[in-house]
């Protein structure tokens, strides 16, 4: 049995909606940086580590010296390097709960609320989901995850998976250089240059569990241009959801019925930007407009 | 043999949802996805794999005869588009065959 409240020593448990992947770790070091990175992650009651939806994540001490991650008892990855192996187990714990839940739809995206109000920002890999939703919360948006959102499209609810948010220098041009964050340690540098940023460091008191999906963004990073805003039809919108389900083969037609009625519900928006922090203001402009709330009319906000 | 003498079929696996007039095809295996506008949404509705290319353009045409010149062609570049997405398959027409004396 994971215990509730376990020393820093002890294994624990992470939840998403209905995945629980249990974590443990006899490289202490490695356990306390894991437990730490997913603090807002943790679940909120015991659990022993087996059932439907529920992964075992564990790194063990090889014979050699080095380090070896097992994912239910099988070796996933051997390493000696303590950022590889903190990266790789963020890695399975993101995948493994997104594929564990079987009813909600679970979309690849980011999601930021401003009070009781959601924006899924549903960007392809590369798009800067992440920079935006460090940039929402400079904005005063509040995070519910920079990569998993799990959505009930029958109550237009989401919830977040508030794991670290994952700045990647490749993306360039996105000002993530005057961010006010630091970086944990340098074991949580990953090796491809992945910067894995608490968002407390952020602003504190900024992760909030969900929301309601009072609009959708899909981002595009456009260089050299100014924030262009563009409504959507329900079907187009449809149409760049279904990529962006990470269970789809969970679902009933591969999440088309969710995903048609979330983009029924919601209105929607394509986003070209070059400058992540003059999309915060639209954000803040399509929460706010009356257009967010009724999607009754297809012209865009004034930008 | 022409495209307005072909007789496009939809690709039964895929599914279908209709979202003010526009449509999203799903195919369950391939997980490819296509989005029609209101007028490809129409012109697949009319691919029944017995109509042939030259009636869709004619059925559509009578219903906006103000744009019947350029509908013919706009029809045949809707089923070429939805062809090439895998959405439907184009299908000869039956052959009268040799005639047996």
């Amino acid at each position: 049995m994971v215990p509730l409240n376990p020393s820093p020593d002890s294994p624990f448990a992470v939840t998403f909606g209905e995945g629980t992947v249990v974590i443990d770790s006899e490289d202490l070091d490695v356990l306390r940086e894991i437990r730490y990175l997913l603090r807002h992650c943790r679940s909120p009651v015991d659990h022993d580590g087996v059932g439907t939806g529920v992964t075992s994540l564990a790194v063990r001490m090889s014979e050699d010296g080095g380090r070896i991650i097992t994912k239910d008892g099988q070796i996933i990855l051997r390493s000696s390097s303590a950022a590889a192996l903190i990266e790789r187990i963020l890695y399975e714990t993101t995948v493994n709960l997104a594929r564990a839940n079987r009813s909600s739809l679970v979309l690849h995206a980011a999601g930021v609320a401003l009070g009781t109000a959601g924006v899924a920002l549903c960007g392809e890999s590369g798009a800067g989901k992440s920079t935006l939703a460090a940039r929402s919360i400079l904005g005063g948006f509040n995070l519910l995850s920079d990569e998993l959102i799990l959505v009930d499209p029958s109550l237009g609810t989401m919830s977040g998976f508030p794991r670290p948010l994952v700045l990647k220098d490749v993306v360039a041009g996105l000002g993530t250089d005057n961010l006010p964050v630091q970086i944990q340690s340098p074991a949580v540098i990953g090796e491809v240059g992945n910067s894995y940023v608490d968002p407390e460091q952020i602003r504190s008191g900024c992760v909030q569990p969900g929301a309601e999906v009072a609009v959708l963004v899909f981002p595009r990073y456009s260089p050299n241009s100014n924030p262009v805003i563009q409504r959507l039809s329900p079907a187009a919108a449809a149409f760049r959801l279904l990529p962006r389900v990470v269970n789809a083969p969970n679902l009933p037609r591969r999440g088309l019925d969710a995903v048609t009625a979330l983009a029924k519900r919601v209105p929607a928006y394509a986003a070209a930007y070059s400058d992540a922090s003059l999309i915060v203001p639209v954000l803040h402009q399509l929460v706010d407009s009356p257009l967010a709330a009724r999607h009754t009319s297809h012209r865009p906000p004034r930008v | 043999m022409g495209l307005a003498e072909q007789r496009p079929r939809p690709v039964e696996e895929y599914e279908i949802e209709i979202l003010d007039d526009e449509a999203v095809l799903l195919h369950p295996v391939r997980s490819s996805i296509v989005h029609l506008n209101r007028s490809a949404t129409i012109v697949y509705r009319l691919c029944d794999g017995e109509r042939t290319v030259a009636d869709i353009a004619s059925l559509v045409a009578a219903a906006y005869p103000t744009a019947a010149d350029d509908i013919r062609g706009d029809v045949e570049r809707t089923i070429d588009s939805l062809a090439r997405a895998g959405a439907v398959t184009l299908q000869q027409p039956p052959s009268n065959g040799p005639v047996e004396s």
